[in-house]
C-alpha cells in the first residue's frame, strides 16, 4: 500500500440542492508532497476541504487516504487516521487559553481521549506535547492568554499549531496567510514549511507568492473542476490556467 | 431583620435549585444549539420517579436512583430521538422537544394521575433545624442547599479539571472544530444531554417533596428556567449561576413582601398616590406580582445586553 497516494480524490461531486459546487474533482497528492489548490473565489476550494474531512457528505465520487476509502467516515474518524485541518474563518476556542486550545488538539493523539473523567493536569505527555507546540509556534509567553485576545497573526499561527499538535500526517490549511502583512506572511510561510516537514500538506491559498514559493505541485480549481494539475512550472505555462485565472499575475511571475 | 434573613435563606435555596436546572439546560443550548423545551419535564419526571421509589423503598435510594433513571432516559432521547431529528435543522429539533414535553406530561398523568401525589420530606429530615426570630427553619431546606452546593462543586470540577470538561468547553464555541480534532462530538453531546437531564432529575427529587409534585410543576418552573438561561447568556455556567441566584432571591423577596406597590415606592421616596389614573396599578400588592418578576428582569437585561449577563452566543 506504500505506493498509494496520501490523498486521492476520484471524481468528487458536491451539490447543494441544485447548485453544483464540485462537478468532477480528481486530485492526487503523493505522500510528503506540498500541494497547493488555487482558483478564483467560489471555485469550491473550501468545500473540497469539507468533503475531505467529512464535514459534509459528498454527493458522488470517492476519497481515499493512503489507499483507504474515507468517503463516508465521520470527521473524528478521519482525524484519527491522521488528517487535520485549519479553517478559513478563524475558528479557535476563543474563551480557552492558548495552552488549553493546544491541549484539546493533543488529547486524542496522546491517548487521553478515552478516559474522559481523568484529570487534565495529571497527564504528563499531554502537557509536554502542548508545551512543545507553544515553543514551536513562538507563543510560550502567551500561554495563558485567551485565544480570542491574541493578535491576528498569532491566532493564525495557533490554528496551524492546532492542526498539527495531534500528530496528523496530512495537514489541510485553508488560506493560512489571508489578511496578513508582508512580514507576517513571511513568518507564517516559514512556520508552514517547518511543520510540513515529513508530512503531506494540502494548502488553499490566494497569495501566489506563497503558492509558488511553497508548493511542489499545484492544482487549479475553476467552476467545480480541476483545469490543471502539475508542477509550478507546468501550471504557470498552462494556457488554460493563464486565460481562466492567473492572467496578469502569471506574467509577473514568469 | 430576622424576616429578611429568612427570606434570603429561602431565596438562596430556590436560586440554587434553579441553577441545577439551568446549568444543564445552558450547556445543552450552548453546545448543541437546541432550545430544549422538555428540560423541566425531566425535572418533573425526577420528582415522580423519586416519589415511587421512596414509596417502595426509601428516600435515600430515590436520591441516588431517580436521577440515574432520568439521566438514562435523557441519553436514550438524545441518541435515538434528537440525533435523528438533528439533520432536519433547529426548527425540527425545537418541535421535537416541544412534543416530548407534552408526551412526558401526559404519560405522567396516565401513570400517577392528575392530582398532586403525596411525596413527602423523609422523616429523618423533617424537623426544625434552628429558629430565626421565632420562626422554625426546616432542616430539609438546609439539606437541599447542601445537595445543590455539592452538585455545583462537582459540576465545576468536572468542567474545569477533567478532559471531558475541556472538550465540552471547547465545543461550546466550535463543536465542528472539536470533531475535526478527533473528538467524538456526538458522544459528548449524549453525555452532556444525559448529564443535564440527570441534574434536572435530581432537582426534582429534592424539590418535589419540599414544594409540590403535580403535573403542572414542569410548566411552572420551565418558563423561569428559560428566563434564567437566556438572562445568564446561552452556554455560560457562571452566567446561569448569577441569574439563578438573582431570580431566586428577587422572586422570594417579592413573594415575601405583602405590601402595595404605592407603599413600596413611598418607602423609597416616590409618592405616587396622587396619580389616580393608575390607582389600579398602585394597588397591586407586590407578592401577587411576584410571578412576573423573573420575566421583567429578563426583558430589562436583554434590553441592556442581548447576549445576557455572560453569553458567548447571541442566537
Amino acid at each position: 500500500m506504500s505506493a498509494a497516494p496520501a490523498l486521492l480524490l476520484d471524481g468528487v461531486v458536491k451539490n447543494f440542492g441544485l447548485v453544483h459546487v464540485l462537478r468532477d474533482v480528481n486530485i492526487t497528492v503523493a505522500a510528503g508532497e506540498r500541494h497547493a489548490i488555487i482558483g478564483p473565489n467560489g471555485a469550491g476550494k473550501s468545500t473540497l476541504f469539507h468533503m475531505i474531512t467529512g464535514r459534509f457528505p459528498v454527493s458522488g465520487g470517492r476519497i481515499s487516504l493512503h489507499g483507504r476509502d474515507i468517503t463516508d467516515m465521520s470527521s473524528y474518524d478521519i482525524y484519527r487516521l491522521g488528517v487535520a485541518r485549519s479553517f478559513q474563518v478563524t475558528s479557535l476556542f476563543n474563551r480557552l487559553s492558548v495552552f488549553e486550545n493546544l491541549r484539546v488538539g493533543a488529547m486524542r493523539n496522546k491517548g487521553a481521549g478515552h478516559a474522559w473523567w481523568r484529570l487534565l493536569d495529571g497527564y504528563g505527555p499531554l502537557r509536554e506535547r502542548a508545551e512543545e507546540m507553544l515553543e514551536m509556534l513562538g507563543l510560550t509567553a502567551r500561554r495563558n492568554v485567551p485565544a480570542g485576545l491574541l493578535a491576528y497573526a498569532d491566532q493564525r499561527a495557533l490554528e496551524i499549531g492546532l492542526a498539527i499538535v495531534g500528530g496528523a500526517t496530512t495537514i489541510l490549511l485553508d488560506e493560512p496567510t489571508a489578511g496578513m502583512s508582508r512580514h507576517e506572511t513571511e513568518r507564517a510561510v516559514a512556520l508552514i514549511r517547518r511543520v510540513s516537514e515529513g508530512r503531506t500538506l494540502v494548502i488553499v491559498e490566494h497569495d501566489m507568492g506563497v503558492v509558488f514559493d511553497l508548493a511542489d505541485r499545484i492544482s487549479v480549481l475553476d467552476n467545480g473542476r480541476v483545469i490543471a494539475s502539475g508542477t509550478p512550472a507546468d501550471v504557470r505555462g498552462d494556457p488554460a490556467v493563464r486565460s481562466a485565472y492567473l492572467g496578469a499575475a502569471a506574467e509577473v511571475l514568469t | 431583620m430576622d424576616q429578611l434573613l429568612l427570606i434570603l435563606l429561602n431565596g438562596l435555596v430556590y436560586g440554587l435549585l434553579l441553577f441545577m436546572l439551568s446549568s444543564g439546560l445552558t450547556l445543552i443550548v450552548g453546545m448543541m444549539g437546541v432550545l430544549n423545551f422538555a428540560h423541566a419535564s425531566f425535572y418533573m419526571l425526577g420528582a415522580y420517579v423519586a416519589f415511587s421509589i421512596s414509596t417502595l423503598m426509601n428516600f435515600w435510594v430515590a436520591l441516588i436512583v431517580a436521577p440515574l433513571v432520568v439521566g438514562a432516559l435523557g441519553a436514550l432521547v438524545e441518541q435515538y430521538g434528537l440525533r435523528a431529528v438533528h439533520k432536519h435543522g433547529h426548527l425540527a429539533e425545537l418541535l421535537f422537544t416541544f412534543g416530548l414535553a407534552m408526551i412526558i406530561g401526559e404519560v405522567i398523568q396516565l401513570i400517577w394521575g392528575r392530582w398532586p401525589v403525596a411525596y413527602r420530606v423523609p422523616e429523618s429530615l423533617d424537623f426544625p433545624l434552628f429558629s430565626i426570630g421565632g420562626t422554625a427553619y426546616p432542616a430539609y431546606r438546609m439539606f437541599m442547599m447542601g445537595v445543590s452546593l455539592f452538585m455545583f462543586v462537582v459540576l465545576y470540577a468536572t468542567l474545569a479539571r477533567t478532559r471531558l470538561g475541556l472538550v465540552v468547553r471547547a465545543a461550546l464555541t466550535h463543536p465542528d472544530m472539536v470533531a475535526m480534532l478527533g473528538h467524538n462530538v456526538p458522544r459528548v453531546f449524549t453525555m452532556v444531554f444525559a448529564g443535564g437531564c440527570a441534574l434536572a432529575g435530581l432537582a426534582g427529587v429534592i424539590a418535589g417533596n419540599a414544594y409540590q409534585t403535580d403535573p403542572g410543576m414542569a410548566l411552572a418552573l420551565g418558563a423561569i428556567v428559560f428566563a434564567v438561561v437566556v438572562m445568564g447568556g446561552l452556554g455560560s455556567i457562571s452566567g446561569a449561576l448569577i441569574a439563578s441566584l438573582i431570580i431566586g432571591l428577587v422572586q422570594t423577596v417579592s413573594i415575601g413582601l405583602d405590601m402595595k406597590l404605592s407603599t413600596a415606592l413611598g418607602r423609597i421616596g416616590l409618592h405616587v398616590d396622587g396619580i389616580t389614573a393608575l390607582s389600579d396599578v398602585w394597588d397591586i400588592s407586590i407578592n401577587r406580582a411576584a410571578p412576573v418578576v423573573p420575566f421583567l428582569l429578563l426583558v430589562i437585561i436583554l434590553a441592556i445586553n442581548p447576549r445576557g449577563l455572560a453569553g458567548s452566543r447571541s442566537s
